[in-house]
């Protein structure tokens, strides 16, 4: 970055517009301003702050905005206009060519008005030939080419730049080695990785939710009751089966006792005649369910007469598409061309207005039909077959109590028969029955538990399913918190390199740098930047004398920890650091240092910075110092304060 | 009886609502209707094959009682519209609608057939559970009786 130019317009004791044209070739890029005290030379450094970074810095070095504006001009009334314009060129945007900048900064009052001031700001930002952006806009620019924390190392008061080198302010140095060197930049990568692998740590709660192992057992044990009741039914059938053949043998022992045979083949025949209108009972239970099933239809008997009354009603005319279409073509049905104001065109209006859509036409002749069929074959046929079964059933049913009632008889002449064998075989085939109907019941039973526990099996399986499904996420979610994790990790470690890699580099330009400038660098054996980022200067004997320095060498402490920084951040080996050179604008630049100090720094800063603006006062830059900068002096100027007219003027010197 | 078609066109470019709602209250009852008893000896048929019968015939009873019953908050989907026939429950429960409202724009309105019929369900389900479910023996004859307490059942009696 270098700044070409600064414009002020009625800024402070600045009346009228005022341009300073500022030093920006290679070899020859330092630009002195120089002023008595009062002169404007803080007002130029305000301006240049200001127009970058707005009210927020007049606020804090200055303090009212009203104070930017000339008195003079606010005296000459009507519109008034407060500007900066900064024209710098920067490299960073894009790689091929060196981009032109314009920055503005005005207030426009208008003072027209009853002495009422309406006050309107605005800032702009111009790239050359590309675009240009307006307030909150412009100022992320600048931010992002030079950011606020960052301009406050380049752009400085030399008698406020101790700050660095006073005891216990290592914050300040901290937050300038953070802020240049972009050490926060990987910070800030490695708190985002964190708070992803945190995101994924939750997601991976939420999904695997530990559900599924629970679901899992209480399948397993569902299953396992499942398979044991199928044992238990198996079991009772065999039971079954040895009754029954218990029973069969008693039949065979009782036909062979003379007499019984004929009543034992009666049995016989009852029992299987019972069984099939037994099954036959079935068949008409599920009929009977099946026509009760349907029986909604004929009960809906009041709404199909209802709706078909409706349907019926329902103009049959031409459907609307073809109305369209007429009406659309200006054409007759028979093809004769009409014109708006024929009478064919009214009728076909109106019968538009009294036709319904195509597709409601459609549903409505469909529904006609479809409750025409279900008035003729249901509404009367349903409760006719409902009636005709149960009374089917009913007949069924007497049979089946005649039947019965028949084996009662069988049964009370078995056991009636003078025959003592036949009487005990009898008693016992009774026993027989009762437990074959028992043992049933239970099988019976059984097979309903067990049709229970399949529809739960069933609703466990579905959620097994989704809950197997968000553990194969959770997986999922776990390779990327692990992924996300590590990197946090691999960052932090690198974090932790690069931070003490910098603090070196700082360490060690400063302290070369600092032996330059000061004029008794021998007496110093070290500079030292620790790890709490506090700097220290260490004599011959080993002792860190940094509370006993002088204002002066504190002064060219805080300037060698600055230039090394700029040094570093331009210059240092690693490549994702190299940035484009900031200029140093330095007000007050050598207020506090003695002569000797002067001269050394003079000899040295112009090789620190590629541009080097000094606001001086006349005593701060003459004989050696001046010497030593005049080869690289590229822009020269004096600011005069009119006393009478308070307001200050910039004179080009060179 | 006839109104504009635009409403009827403006339905039709809008999916209509597809699954059977009732009141949560009454989801026991068709639960149970629909599962078999077991008794001592054997496992009874449930009087109903599916929930969309008793939904209908609640329907139907709900109507002819004159209980149109609004669904409260708490709501339970039971099954999708597919499952009425195109033949039997469409046109009946178009025809329902129909006879409701006396406007035949009702007949493309799903959302509106189908509320009309549910609140009525919503009337008609706790006769069925009182005279089939809650009544002492076997459900499909207390479901029989039920039937023929109304036309044109009761012209057979």
């Amino acid at each position: 970055m270098k700044i070409t130019s600064i414009t002020l317009k009625n800024f402070r004791p600045y009346y009228g517009k005022h341009t300073i044209n500022f030093a920006t070739d290679d070899e020859h890029h330092v630009t002195v301003i120089q002023g008595v005290n009062g002169a404007g030379k803080t007002s130029l450094f305000t301006a240049l702050n200001w127009c970058l970074y707005g009210d927020d810095f007049v606020k804090r070095n200055i303090g009212d905005i009203g104070e930017l504006v000339n008195r003079r001009a606010l005296a000459d009334g009507g519109m008034l206009e407060t500007s900066v314009e900064l024209r710098f060129t920067y490299e960073g945007i894009f790689s091929d060519r060196e981009v032109e900048f314009c920055a503005k900064r005005e207030i426009q009052r208008d003072l027209r008005l009853d002495g009422i001031a309406r006050t309107t700001t605005q800032f702009f930002l111009e790239i050359t030939n590309w675009r240009e952006f307006h307030d909150a806009e412009a100022l992320n620019w600048i931010q992002a080419i030079i950011p606020e924390n960052v301009s406050v190392h380049f752009f400085f008061d030399g008698e406020k730049i101790d700050n660095f080198t006073r005891p216990n302010r290592k914050t300040e140095v901290e937050s300038a080695v953070r802020n240049v060197l972009k050490v926060d930049e990987i910070e800030r990568g490695m708190r985002h990785l964190e708070d992803v692998a945190s995101e994924y740590q939750r997601q991976v709660t939420r999904h695997a939710s530990g559900k599924l192992k629970p679901l899992l057992e209480v399948r397993k044990t569902k299953k396992s009751l499942r398979s044991k009741l199928s044992k238990d039914i198996e079991l009772l059938q065999e039971e079954v089966k040895l009754a029954k053949k218990q029973k069969r043998d008693i039949d065979t022992r009782l036909e062979d006792i003379k007499g019984l045979r004929k009543l034992i083949d009666e049995r016989k025949a009852v029992e299987s005649e019972l069984k099939q209108f037994k099954n036959k009972k079935v068949e008409y239970q599920e009929q009977t369910r099946s026509l009760a099933n349907q029986g909604f239809i004929p009960l809906g008997k009041p709404v199909l007469d209802k709706g078909l009354e409706i349907l019926q009603e329902i103009p049959t005319g031409l459907p609307d598409i073809l109305l369209n279409e007429l009406l659309d073509k200006r054409q007759c049905l028979c093809g004769r061309p009409i014109h708006d104001e024929s009478p064919e065109i009214e009728t076909i209006l109106n019968l538009l207005n009294q036709s319904i859509s195509t597709n409601l036409g459609h549903t409505a002749q469909e529904t006609h039909g479809d409750l025409k069929h279900l008035v003729r074959t249901h509404v009367e046929q349903i409760p006719s077959n409902l009636k005709s079964v149960l009374s089917d059933e009913e007949e069924l049913e007497q049979n089946i109590r005649m039947k019965k009632g028949r084996l009662d008889e069988i049964e009370r002449s078995l056991e009636n028969f003078d025959h003592d064998e036949a009487n005990n075989l009898e008693k016992r085939r009774k026993e027989y029955e009762q437990s074959i109907l028992k043992l049933e019941g239970e099988i019976n039973q059984i097979k309903g538990r067990i049709q229970e526990i399949n529809i739960e099996i069933t609703k466990l399986n579905q959620k097994i399913s989704t809950e197997k499904d968000s553990n194969v996420k959770a997986e999922e979610l776990k390779r990327y918190w692990k992924l996300a994790d590590d990197s946090s990790i691999a960052m932090g470690k690198i974090y932790e390199l690069f931070a003490e890699n910098m603090r070196g580099h700082v360490q060690s330009e400063t302290e070369k740098i600092f032996k330059d400038l000061v004029w008794n660098g021998d007496h110093f054996r070290e500079v030292l930047l620790n790890k709490d980022y506090e700097l220290q200067v260490i004599d011959e004997s080993g002792e860190n004398v940094l509370p006993e320095l002088s204002a002066g060498q504190r002064q060219v402490l805080s300037l060698s920890f600055i230039a090394a920084m700029a040094k570093i951040a331009v210059h240092d080996t690693i490549p994702q650091l190299t940035e484009e050179p900031f200029p140093i604008v330095m007000d007050t630049a050598f207020g506090r240092l003695s002569r000797k100090h002067r001269e050394n720094i003079t000899r040295i800063i112009p090789n620190i910075a590629n541009q080097l603006v000094l606001f001086v006062t006349d005593e701060e830059l003459q004989g050696e110092a001046k010497a030593n900068l005049a080869s690289r002096i590229g822009a020269e100027y004096e600011l005069e304060f009119d006393r009478e007219a308070k307001t200050s003027k910039i004179k080009e010197i060179c | 009886m006839l109104s504009n078609t635009n409403g009827d066109r403006n339905q039709q470019a809008r999916r209509p609502r597809d699954r059977i709602r009732i009141d949560k209250i009454h989801h026991p009852t068709y639960i149970a209707l629909t599962k078999p008893r077991e008794n001592e000896n054997h496992q009874d048929l449930s009087p109903f094959e599916s929930m969309k019968n008793i939904f209908m015939l609640a329907t139907f009873i709900g109507y002819n009682e004159k209980k149109r019953v609004p669904l409260g908050k708490d709501k339970e989907l039971i099954f999708a519209w597919a499952r009425f026939s195109p033949e039997e429950d469409v046109p009946l429960l178009r025809a329902l609608a129909l006879a409701e409202t006396e406007h035949v724009e009702v007949l493309t309105d799903q959302d509106r057939i189908l509320t009309i019929a549910e609140e009525y369900a919503n009337g008609g389900i706790t006769e069925i559970r009182k005279q089939v479910e809650d009544m002492p023996g076997d459900r499909i004859t207390n479901l029989v009786d039920l039937l023929f307490n109304w036309y044109p059942y009761k012209t057979l009696v």
